[in-house]
C-alpha cells in the first residue's frame, strides 16, 4: 500500500514536531517535508510534490490562503488541509475559493487529524464541527441564503448532493445509487452549474443554507465513514 | 440758568413754578433792574394820567405803556419764558388801576387794553423763542460733550487693546492702527498707515474680510498676516463695518493664533503618535499571545483530546476528570483567541475590512442575543492598511459603546464602498445621549472612545458625525477617501 505523502507547513516548530509524531503512528501516512513559512512551503511543495499539504493560516511571509491558492500551479495534485489555531469562520469562503479541501482546528485529537488527511486525500472535504456550526449560522442570516437557484435541482441531483454532504466519495455515491462514477460526476457538474459554485464544499454549504438537509448530516472531522 | 424741564409743563403750572423761583431770582441784580424799569414806567404812566398832563402830550401820552416793552424784552432775554411772562403780568397788574380810574371812555379803555395786549404778546413770543433757542443750544452742547467722552473712551480702548486693531477705508487703504497692530506686524504705526490691505493681508485675505462683514452672521475668520520681515502670522480676525462721516469703514480686530495653532498641531500629531504606538503595542501583544500562550494551549488541548481518545484503559473517574480539564482548557483557549482577536484581528490583515467587520458583527450578535445587521453596498475591496485599520477601529469602538451604553434592541452596521471613497455607519435604537459640542470635552471625564474615533477619522481625512438624543438612539458615521 502506498503511503499518503504529507507536507507540514507551520511556523511553530513544537507544533510541527508534535504533528509529525502523531502522524508517525499511522503507517499509511508519511511526513515528507516541513516548512516554517509560506514561501518555504511553496518551495518544498515544488520539490516533493506531496499528496496533502497541512497548512497553517498565520504564517510569516505568505499566509495559508495565499499558499493554498498558489499550490494549484506549483503542485497540482496536492490537496491542502488548513490546520489553524483560530476558529474564525470568516476565512472559510476565501479558503474554499483558494481551493482548500479541509479546514480543521489544531486542537483535534491525533486520530481525527489522521482521518482528515485520508479523507482529503480521497477527494472529500472536511470541516471542523465548531466551524461548520458558525458557518451555518452565518449562512442562515445572510441575505442571499433564501435565494433559490434559477433552475431547481432534480430529485436525483438533490439525492447525490445529500450523499456528498454526508462525506461519501464519488465512488461510494456511485455504489449507493447504482449509477456509474462517470454519471455521478456529470450530475455533480450540473449541480455546480445550477448553484453557481465551483467545489463540492461550496455546493454542500449552499444546500445547507437553503435548508435542503440538516447540519447533522454533514460529514464532520472525526466521524468514521 | 433756568430749568429746561420747566418748558414742558402746562402753562398754569409753569406760572406757579416761575413764581416759586422768584425768591431765588431776588439775588440777581438784573431782576431788580427789571423791577425798577417796570415801576418807573408805571410811575410815569400814573404821573401823566393822574396829573392830567394828557392834553399837553397830545397823542404822546400813550407812550408810557409802550415803554413796558423795554423791561419785558429785557426779562425775556435774560430769564427766558418765565421772565417774559412774569414781567408782562406785573405790567398788566400795575396798569389795571390806571385803566379803571382814567380810561373811562370806551375808546381810551380799548386803546389802553390793546396796548397792554401787544406788550404781553410781544413778551410771550420773544421769551418763547429765546427759551427754545437756549434749549436747543443746551442739547447740542450736551450731545457734543457725550460724543467727546465716548471718542475718548474708544481712543483709549483702541490704544490700550491687547488685540491688534486695524481700520481700513472701503478701498482698502489703512486709516488707523493701534500699538498692538504695530507689535504684531513689526511695522511702525506711520509705516502701517501708509500700507494697503492687500499688502498686509494678501488679496485673498482682504476679500475674506470684505465678505465676512457682509455676511448675515459675521464670524471670526482666519487670515495670514504678512509682517515687515516677510514672514506670515496666523491670525483670527473679527471684522465689523463701521459707519462714519467719511463713509463706511472696516474695522478688523486681529488675534495672533500662531502659537495656538502650533499647539493644536502638536497635540494632534502627539495624539496620532500615541495612537500608532498603541496599535503597534497591540499588534505586538497579539503576536506574542499567538506565538506562546495560544500555541501551548492548543497543544495541551490536542494532547488531552488525543489522550482521551486513544486510552480505552483509563479508569472512569480519571477519564471524567481529564474530560473536565480538557473542557476548561478549551474555554481558556477561546478566551485567549478572543483577546488576541480584539487586540488585532488577523482577519483584518489577511482578508480586509469587509470580512473583518462581518466577523465582528457576528461575534457581537452571539454575545448580545440579537442580530446585528450588516449592510454592505458597493463592491467590497481592499483599502490602504491604515484606512482599513482606522475604519475597523471606529466600528469596533462604536459597537463597544452600543454594548456598554445603548441598551438597544436593534443595531445596524452599514459599510459602503464608492468610487474613491468608503464609509461606515453604526446605528442603534437604544437610549441615546446628548453629545457635547466638542467631543474633546469627554476626555475630562476619562471617556476616550468617541474622542479616539474622531481622531482616527481626522487622521484619515474624514469627519466623524455623531447623531444622538436621549430616547432617539445613536448614529455614528464617517466617510473617508479610499
Ligand atoms: N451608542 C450609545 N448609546 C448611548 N449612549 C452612548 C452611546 N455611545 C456613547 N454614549 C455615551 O457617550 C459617552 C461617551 O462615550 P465614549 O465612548 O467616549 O466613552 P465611554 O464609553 O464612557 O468610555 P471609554 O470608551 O473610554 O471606555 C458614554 O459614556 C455614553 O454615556
Ligand atoms: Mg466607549
Amino acid at each position: 500500500m502506498s503511503q499518503i505523502r504529507v507536507l507540514l507547513a507551520d511556523d511553530h516548530a513544537i507544533f510541527r514536531e508534535g504533528t509529525r509524531r502523531i502522524l508517525g503512528e499511522y503507517p499509511d501516512i508519511a511526513v515528507v517535508g516541513e516548512a516554517a513559512d509560506g514561501e518555504e512551503a511553496l518551495r518544498v511543495a515544488g520539490q516533493v510534490q506531496p499528496d496533502v499539504a497541512i497548512v497553517d493560516i498565520a504564517m510569516p511571509r505568505l499566509n495559508g490562503i495565499e499558499v493554498t491558492r498558489r499550490l494549484a500551479a506549483i503542485s497540482p495534485s496536492t490537496r491542502s488541509l488548513i490546520l489553524t489555531a483560530y476558529d474564525d469562520d470568516a476565512y472559510i469562503f476565501a479558503l474554499l475559493e483558494a481551493g482548500a479541501a479541509g479546514y480543521l482546528l489544531k486542537t483535534v485529537p491525533g486520530r481525527e487529524l489522521a482521518e482528515a488527511v485520508r479523507a482529503v486525500h480521497d477527494g472529500q472535504t472536511v470541516l471542523h464541527p465548531a466551524i461548520t456550526q458558525k458557518l451555518v449560522e452565518r449562512l442562515k442570516a445572510s441575505p442571499h441564503a433564501a435565494k433559490e437557484p434559477q433552475e431547481p435541482l432534480t430529485a436525483r441531483e438533490l439525492e447525490i448532493l445529500k450523499l456528498v454532504s454526508s462525506g461519501l466519495s464519488n465512488k461510494e455515491v456511485a455504489a449507493k445509487t447504482g449509477l456509474s462514477v462517470r454519471t455521478v460526476e456529470v450530475h455533480l457538474t450540473h449541480i455546480f452549474n445550477k448553484l453557481g459554485v465551483a467545489s463540492r464544499m461550496e455546493a454542500v454549504l449552499h444546500g445547507l443554507s437553503r435548508g435542503w438537509f440538516p447540519v447533522e448530516g454533514i460529514r464532520q472531522a472525526g466521524e468514521r465513514t | 440758568m433756568g430749568s429746561v424741564a420747566g418748558i414742558s409743563v402746562p402753562p398754569f403750572r409753569a406760572l406757579l413754578h416761575a413764581l416759586s423761583r422768584l425768591p431765588a431770582r431776588a439775588r440777581d441784580r438784573r431782576f431788580w433792574f427789571i423791577q425798577a424799569m417796570v415801576l418807573g414806567v408805571a410811575a410815569l404812566h400814573t404821573y401823566t394820567e393822574a396829573g392830567g398832563y394828557q392834553e399837553p402830550f397830545g397823542s404822546f401820552h400813550h407812550i408810557p405803556v409802550t415803554l413796558f416793552l423795554i423791561p419785558v424784552a429785557y426779562a425775556s432775554l435774560h430769564f427766558r419764558l418765565e421772565g417774559g411772562i412774569l414781567t408782562g403780568l406785573s405790567a398788566t397788574i400795575l396798569t389795571t388801576p390806571n385803566i379803571l380810574l382814567w380810561h373811562t371812555t370806551a375808546f381810551s379803555f380799548e386803546g389802553e387794553l390793546t396796548q397792554l395786549a401787544v406788550v404781553v404778546a410781544v413778551g410771550s413770543l420773544l421769551s418763547w423763542r429765546v427759551e427754545r433757542e437756549v434749549r436747543q443750544r443746551f442739547k447740542a452742547e450736551e450731545a457734543s460733550a457725550r460724543l467727546q467722552v465716548s471718542e475718548e473712551k474708544y481712543q483709549n480702548l483702541f490704544e490700550a487693546a491687547g488685540d491688534a486693531i486695524l481700520v481700513f477705508g472701503a478701498a482698502g487703504e489703512l486709516l488707523a492702527a493701534n500699538a498692538a497692530a504695530g507689535r504684531l506686524t513689526g511695522y511702525t504705526l506711520k509705516g502701517l498707515t501708509a500700507m494697503r490691505a492687500d499688502a498686509l493681508l494678501q488679496a485673498s485675505g482682504w476679500e475674506a474680510v470684505q465678505r465676512s462683514v457682509t455676511a448675515d452672521l459675521p464670524k471670526p475668520i482666519h487670515l495670514s498676516l504678512v509682517t515687515n520681515r516677510g514672514s506670515q502670522v496666523a491670525v483670527e480676525a473679527t471684522c465689523a463695518l463701521v459707519h462714519s462721516q467719511e463713509g463706511p469703514l472696516l474695522q478688523a480686530v486681529l488675534r495672533d493664533v500662531t502659537e495656538q495653532q502650533r499647539q493644536q498641531q502638536n497635540l494632534q500629531s502627539y495624539a496620532s503618535l500615541v495612537m500608532r504606538a498603541q496599535e503597534e503595542e497591540q499588534r505586538r501583544i497579539a503576536r506574542e499571545l499567538h506565538d506562546v500562550p495560544v500555541q501551548s494551549m492548543v497543544l495541551i488541548c490536542r494532547d488531552l483530546a488525543t489522550l482521551l481518545q486513544s486510552s480505552d484503559s483509563l479508569p472512569d473517574p480519571v477519564r471524567r476528570g481529564l474530560a473536565g480539564v480538557r473542557e476548561r482548557a478549551e474555554e481558556t483557549l477561546g478566551l485567549l483567541r478572543r483577546f488576541s482577536r480584539e487586540l488585532r484581528p488577523s482577519v483584518l490583515d489577511d482578508l480586509g475590512f469587509g470580512p473583518a467587520i462581518q466577523a465582528l458583527t457576528e461575534e457581537l450578535s452571539r454575545r448580545l442575543g440579537f442580530r446585528v445587521h450588516l449592510e454592505m453596498s458597493g463592491t467590497s475591496r481592499r483599502l490602504a492598511p491604515d484606512t482599513e485599520l482606522g475604519l475597523f477601529r471606529i466600528v469596533q469602538e462604536a459597537l463597544r459603546n452600543v454594548e456598554k451604553h445603548a441598551g438597544a434592541t436593534q443595531t445596524k452596521v452599514a459599510v459602503y464602498f464608492k468610487e474613491g471613497r468608503a464609509g461606515v455607519a453604526v446605528a442603534d435604537n437604544g437610549q441615546g445621549f446628548r453629545a457635547p459640542a466638542r467631543l474633546g470635552d469627554l476626555t475630562a471625564e476619562g471617556k476616550l472612545g468617541l474622542v479616539g474615533m474622531e481622531e482616527r477619522a481626522r487622521l484619515l481625512s474624514g469627519r466623524l458625525e455623531v447623531q444622538s438624543a436621549p430616547g432617539k438612539g445613536t448614529q455614528i458615521s464617517v466617510e473617508v477617501p479610499a
